[in-house]
């Protein structure tokens, strides 16, 4: 069913309050407000250790309005596990069980668990929502670092591909995944729908900005994701087991031709983790970045 | 009466994080003529600071600057560029 | 009058599997490890057959098997797995998340040694190393009482007052893996004296949401540890409360249930153990009486909470304790020594205790050499 504007609006229920504590132009709040809030009277939200542990609460209530359950960093997909089983056993399966973490727990220190969870066909969505480092701890490079990005443990530019965690869980044989941005809410929305409306493990990435660790105007958070799609650095796809097949998004379409992507520099001049990037980080980011076209090309 | 375990529990709050307006340096100010309603910046604010323009009751966007952060996207966004950030004490 | 039972010849795995199978759990966790690895499989065996309603997670690690069961006990429903030595490690972190966050979860715990090196033979350095987590542990001695205890474990753990998870133990292979004359109850018995778990002590409720383990500052947080303690006070009453029920319905006691005594009231040596070598020492305790010794025997049951009051009431009367420890805090000394020394102080009781730490690595401790070592106290 796709999702526009109008179907944002008509939320009943917020699922984040105002007044949460995510930093000034957090993508992931962003990314929450409008995808719990679309299922949030039936649905329970999984959390490992995250910038979303922290940003739901302080001490005296928590912004989320949904049932939330905080994990340690490892086990978010294992409890989510447990969930989807418990309901099951209870006769409560329409329950919509959703892990929302970051790329430190999706890629790394998760990702055996996830795998796992994926492997079980449990029926749970993952959302992992990147800001390619471990946020909370003040930005260290992560398994989604990508070539060129300054962080706290590569000061002088990170050299190794990204991890695509999405393939890695096509490979395992997920129900569902996708790829989505903070920049297309709407996009992003009707594939958590869609998502979360099937059975087995489904997996969702979305592409969110993080203006203090990513050394940006907090007020660019949302054109940083649209440049992210329209340099090609972060393809929005969607694949389905069933039919094995990878369907480019609308909106990155156009830039599935190389000669149609905005130069990197577009989405790279806006970051300060980029700043002193050579033309060899460059032209190694872009060519991981046609190394991730490629995989997706294969299932077209 | 069985007295009930004391859990690491917390509920639904707004303002969990306090006046998050007090966090700002900058906050938006709203030209109402140039509004066309469109809601992206609605859409846009990670805060829902923003209440929706009504096109019906032809109202405009307006804040809650008790929660908004100042973090600018609304500015960025507008197709009608109808917002500007202002700095705090202005 | 108590309740049909059926002697059975089975494993003290097995047995643990029953208490289980009899308890019904909604969500079972299983990851293999040795010697636990029994306990799950016959589980799995039982949900197969279609014996057991309940959801069985073969999850990729016990990291993930215990975080299963804490997703079940958040949702409200009973919640069983087991585990043993370095899984028992590699859960580290849940164990504590579960304890301290107050999670009714069941998981025996069958005592291996910790690596390096590999083996697979029993002591308690690892139930050992998680008697700081919150969560409630007993020591058995035989697979009848492995049976017992598991299943009084649901009853203990679920109870809102109490609300801790707990962590029944049993020796590696000693118990796991020998076959023993076990009295079962009927499975509808057993189900009965456990109750429905349909007073859960927590379950998520999209009608009114909380968050689970959110940012907590420390006053917070120091009233949850603080309502803990009170709860593993609490829960030494529960123990023997529910064992003295357990008593009347099944016919079977094992002390008060937090600590047995074995011989006399009063001897000149009072050997304490945990597990096996307290049941060897019934054996001791007997051919040294029979040689003229005045000895008797206070076997720990309840590790956590301990049972302060019943060893300080039991020392009071007697000539010397002598502790073996079946594990050691490496800097220090064995756990259950240092306890016992240390609640004999701060209650102003002076009967001197020894010790020796013995049967680690899986050595054989025979009732022969326990004999040899108390002599040689006596002597001293």
């Amino acid at each position: 069913m796709p999702v526009t504007q109008k179907d944002l609006l008509k939320v009943s229920k917020p699922a984040i309050l105002k007044g949460h504590f995510a930093c000034a132009g957090c993508g992931s709040a962003l990314a929450f407000r409008h995808a719990i809030g679309s299922v949030s009277e039936e649905v329970v939200v999984v959390v490992p250790a995250s910038c979303a542990s922290v940003y739901q609460g302080s001490g005296e209530g928590v912004a989320f309005n949904v049932p939330t359950v905080n994990t340690a960093f490892a086990a978010s997909d294992a409890v989510a596990s447990g969930i989807s089983r418990a309901l099951k056993q209870k006769g409560k399966s329409d329950l919509k069980v959703v892990v929302w973490g970051g790329d430190g727990s999706a890629a790394d220190i998760g990702i055996a668990t996830e795998i796992g969870a994926c492997d079980r066909q449990e029926n749970i969505l993952h959302v992992m929502y990147s800001n390619n480092v471990y946020g909370n701890t003040g930005g260290q490079r992560s398994g989604d670092t990508m070539i060129g990005a300054r962080t706290t443990t590569t000061p002088k530019g990170n050299t190794t591909p990204r991890k695509m965690v999405p393939f890695i869980m096509m490979a395992n044989n997920a129900r569902y995944v996708a790829t989505a941005s903070a920049a297309y809410l709407e996009d992003f929305v009707e594939k958590f729908q869609k998502a979360v409306s099937m059975e087995g493990f489904k997996f969702i990435q979305i592409d969110i900005s993080c203006p203090p660790n990513w050394r940006a105007d907090s007020a660019h958070s949302v054109k940083i994701s649209r440049k992210a799609v329209q340099t090609g650095i972060w393809p929005l796809f969607e694949w389905d087991r069933e039919t094995n097949t990878v369907v480019i998004s609308r909106p990155s379409r156009k830039y599935e031709v190389k000669e149609n992507r905005d130069p990197i520099t577009d989405w790279t001049s806006l970051q300060g983790r980029f700043r002193g990037i050579t033309e060899e980080e460059l032209k190694n980011l872009a060519a991981d970045t046609e190394r991730q076209w490629n995989f997706i090309r294969k299932f077209m | 009466m069985t007295k009930e375990p004391s859990l690491p529990i917390l509920y639904p709050m707004e303002g969990a994080a306090g006046r998050t307006g007090d966090w700002r340096t900058f906050y938006p100010v709203l030209d109402p003529e140039k509004c066309i309603k469109c809601n992206i910046c609605w859409k846009y604010c990670p805060d829902t600071a923003i209440y929706p323009a009504d096109r019906e009751k032809d109202q405009p966007i307006s804040y809650d600057y008790e929660y908004c952060k100042g973090c600018g996207i609304c500015a960025e966004e507008c197709p009608k560029q109808a917002i500007t950030m202002v700095v705090e004490g202005e | 009058m108590t309740v049909t039972q059926e002697t059975k010849s089975m494993t003290g795995n097995d047995a643990a599997s029953y208490a289980a199978l009899y308890a019904k759990p909604d969500v079972i966790a299983a990851y293999p490890i040795t010697p636990q690895t029994t306990i799950v499989e016959k589980l799995s065996q039982y949900v197969e057959d279609g014996i057991l309603d309940a959801e069985f997670v073969i999850v990729e690690s016990e990291h993930s098997a215990l975080a299963a069961c804490m997703g079940a006990a958040w949702s409200g429903v009973r919640t069983f797995t087991a585990t043993s030595s370095q899984g028992l490690l590699y859960m580290a972190e849940n164990v504590f998340w579960s304890g301290l966050g107050r999670l009714p979860i069941i998981m025996p715990v069958v005592n291996r040694c910790i690596a390096p090196g590999w083996n697979i033979w029993p002591d308690f350095q690892d139930s050992m190393a998680f008697r700081d987590a919150g969560w409630i542990q007993m020591y058995t001695k035989n697979n009848q009482e492995v049976f017992d205890t598991v299943l009084q474990s649901f009853r203990i753990t679920e109870s809102k007052d109490i609300a801790l998870p707990s962590m029944p133990c049993l020796d590696g292979f000693v118990i796991s893996h020998t076959t023993a004359q076990v009295d079962l109850p009927t499975a509808e018995d057993s189900f009965e004296f456990v109750g429905p778990y349909d007073d859960p002590i927590i379950e998520l409720d999209v009608n009114n949401p909380w968050a689970y383990g959110a940012m907590t500052g420390p006053e917070q947080y120091g009233k949850n540890r603080r309502d803990l303690m009170e709860a593993m006070e609490r829960a030494k009453t529960k123990i023997v409360e529910i064992h003295k029920e357990f008593g009347e319905r099944f016919g079977r006691t094992y002390g008060n249930g937090l600590v047995e005594q074995y011989g006399d009231d009063v001897a000149d040596i009072t050997v304490m153990a945990l597990g096996t070598i307290a049941d060897e020492t019934e054996e001791a305790i007997d051919r040294l009486k029979e040689e003229g010794f005045s000895v008797n025997a206070l076997r720990v049951r309840t590790f956590r909470p301990f049972p302060e009051e019943d060893i300080v009431n039991f020392a009071k009367k007697n000539g010397k304790l002598f502790v073996i420890d079946r594990s050691v805090s490496f800097g220090h000394d064995g756990q259950l020594r240092i306890e016992v020394e240390s609640v004999l102080k701060r209650n102003n009781v002076d009967t001197p205790v020894a010790g020796k730490i013995m049967g680690i690595g899986g050595e054989d401790v025979p009732y022969s050499k326990i004999m040899d070592i108390v002599k040689k106290e006596l002597k001293e």
